[in-house]
């Protein structure tokens, strides 16, 4: 009897052994809604997690070997570029778009300010590839990693296969990215009765519902959809938005809207970087400039708010700061791989 | 004890055997010309007494292979997704397992990548954006590639058309179904000389984006299909 229960085991434990690693536990907050995406097609695992974080980190991504995504996406600025309005990439060049936040994007249905990505596997196609970002071709990339034991030995640990495959990458590099969960702000520990609002919070709070609410909803602090907020086209860049993928002329002038949860350290803010205050933004929306027939229906009243009820919603806005999401060391530099990297690892 | 353990392991032989069944190797080969001449990259194809072609790339997704006998399906392949590369003459030839015992006499297949695949995220083999096929700054497959130059009276003009999209209204995968006499040797032909009337290489010349001229010109290539 004993015997068959170790052979049972053995039988399992063996076929288990081809499939399964250590399992990573992605928990969706609560209350939160069901994540977008598809993690039967990409379940996640230490392994791939941790070549995904090497990756972001690695300007091996970058044609020239000098920019990696960090260099736009930094921890302490929510996974935006400091100081930044338009992003800059390989050679100095400057992109059109300030590069968005990254966080809670299992719940994203489409990337980039114009939703112009489909899925997240796909997203860091975009960047890898584009020459002014970081100006690489795949099968060059594909061709570095390749040569490097350190990846050539975290592919083997994570997929078993002793080739750098670009699915592995893509797919490694959202299994990162899927791990950069904010929900554990002032608000969210308001909301689970952990912690209470101060009046001008509350008070901050109600105005956010009354005026913002609609577009920045609870709990993601966005509606994941385009709209035009009334911000006149810059005659430089002379961005379309979202009209750049649909053609559609009521598209024109919409900007996926993006999540408020740490504004405070997001900024500068909307797609061309253009405000680099918390105030500035609020003054925009008292008197939103260009009202195009695309303009946000929401919008047609503009929100006018009093001295006091801006200092209010502002004090609401830095509840959603999540220092544990910006300390987080699970999602910073990786450097001790690195550095074994440096020393002939 | 010991004749437990012969029973378990002769129990997981037997599930191997039924899971394999007896199978019917098929194959399909892609014929590719130019009207009466066999297409080949680089080499110049006369259109009229003036005017010649060049091919330097053709690449295409041929997917959803599925073989009918009148309304019944009798077989669709899994993971059906052949890139079509007119410098790997090894993508020419498709093999197909059909479970044995049946005739068929009708498939069907589309020229491009469905929708949902194109929202499912990354893939591997013939779908790896490796391949060229994919659009990193829009996400989407390029359905088909066609380039060339185009020599009209001696003028030559580079022509490059990478049609693609999923999304309506731009969505330009194509269907096709073919009737289809003998099982023996099955020939799908792909005569680009059907592309061409229906262009004006000297008013427009690239195309890459989804938009509504990708879909008019996949429908175009779609007629370059016939199976014998």
């Amino acid at each position: 009897m004993k015997m068959k229960r170790v052979l049972i085991f053995l039988l399992v434990f063996s076929c288990l052994g081809f499939v399964s690693r250590q399992s990573f536990n992605f928990s969706i907050p609560k209350g939160w809604p069901k994540p977008v995406y598809n993690f039967n097609r990409n379940p996640l695992n230490e392994d791939a997690v941790f070549l995904g974080r090497a990756l972001f980190y690695d300007p091996i991504l970058s044609k020239n070997n000098t920019i990696s995504c960090a260099s736009c996406h930094s921890q302490y600025n929510a996974f935006t570029h400091a100081d930044h309005a338009l992003s800059h990439g390989i050679y100095d060049s400057i992109g059109n778009r300030n590069s968005p936040t990254l966080m809670n994007l299992a719940w994203h249905r489409s990337f980039m300010w114009d939703g112009a990505i489909n899925h997240l596997d796909m997203q860091a196609l975009a960047p890898i590839t584009h020459p002014k970002e970081m100006g690489e071709r795949l099968d060059s990339l594909l061709l570095k990693l390749n040569r490097s034991k350190l990846y050539k030995s975290m592919v083997a640990k994570a997929y078993g296969d002793s080739i750098v495959k670009s699915e592995y990458v893509l797919k490694s590099i959202s299994q990162f990215l899927l791990t950069l969960v904010s929900a554990n702000s002032k608000y969210d520990s308001v909301m689970r009765s952990e912690a209470a609002f101060t009046a001008q919070e509350g008070k901050g709070y109600k105005l956010f519902q009354r005026h913002c609410n609609s577009c920045h909803s609870e709990p993601l602090f966005t509606n994941l959809a385009f709209e035009n907020n009334g911000l006149c086209m810059d005659e430089n860049l002379r961005d379309f938005g979202r009209y750049l993928i649909t053609q559609n002329p009521t598209d024109s002038f919409k900007f996926k809207v993006p999540t408020l949860r740490n504004i405070e350290f997001s900024f500068p803010y909307m797609h061309d970087g253009r405000f680099k205050t918390i105030s500035a933004v609020l003054h925009h929306y008292a008197s939103p400039k260009c009202k195009t027939s695309s303009l946000s229906y929401l919008l047609k009243e503009p929100i006018k708010l009093s001295k006091e009820e801006r200092v209010d919603l502002t004090a609401f806005l830095l509840c959603l700061t999540d220092k544990g999401f910006l300390f987080n060391e699970n999602y910073s530099y990786p450097r001790k791989m690195f550095l074994n990297r440096a020393n002939g690892y | 004890m010991t004749s437990k353990i012969i029973k378990y392991i002769l129990q997981i032989v037997l599930l191997f055997i039924a899971v394999k069944q007896d199978c019917n190797a098929q194959s399909l080969m892609l014929k590719m010309k130019m009207g009466e001449h066999s297409l080949s990259l680089d080499s110049s194809y006369e259109v009229n007494q003036t005017d010649s072609i060049q091919i330097t790339t053709v690449k295409f997704y041929l997917s959803d292979m599925a073989f009918w006998n009148n309304d019944s399906l009798l077989y669709a392949e899994k993971n059906s997704y052949h890139l079509i590369d007119l410098a790997n003459p090894k993508s020419f030839y498709l093999h197909f397992d059909l479970p044995s015992g049946f005739t068929y006499n009708q498939i069907k297949f589309k020229l491009g990548i469905d929708s949902i695949t194109s929202v499912s995220g990354s893939f591997g083999g013939d779908l790896d954006p490796i391949n060229g096929m994919y659009w990193a700054w829009q996400s989407g497959y390029i359905n088909s590639k066609i380039e060339g130059f185009y020599f009209k009276q001696g003028v030559k003009k580079e022509f490059q058309f990478h049609l693609g999209g999923y999304q309506y209204p731009f969505n330009s995968i194509q269907e096709l179904t073919f009737k289809v006499d003998s099982q023996s040797s099955v020939f799908i032909a792909f005569d680009l000389l059907n592309f061409f009337p229906y262009l004006d290489l000297l008013k427009r010349s690239h195309l890459m984006q989804p938009s509504l001229d990708a879909v008019l010109l996949s429908r175009y290539l779609k007629n370059c299909f016939t199976v014998k």
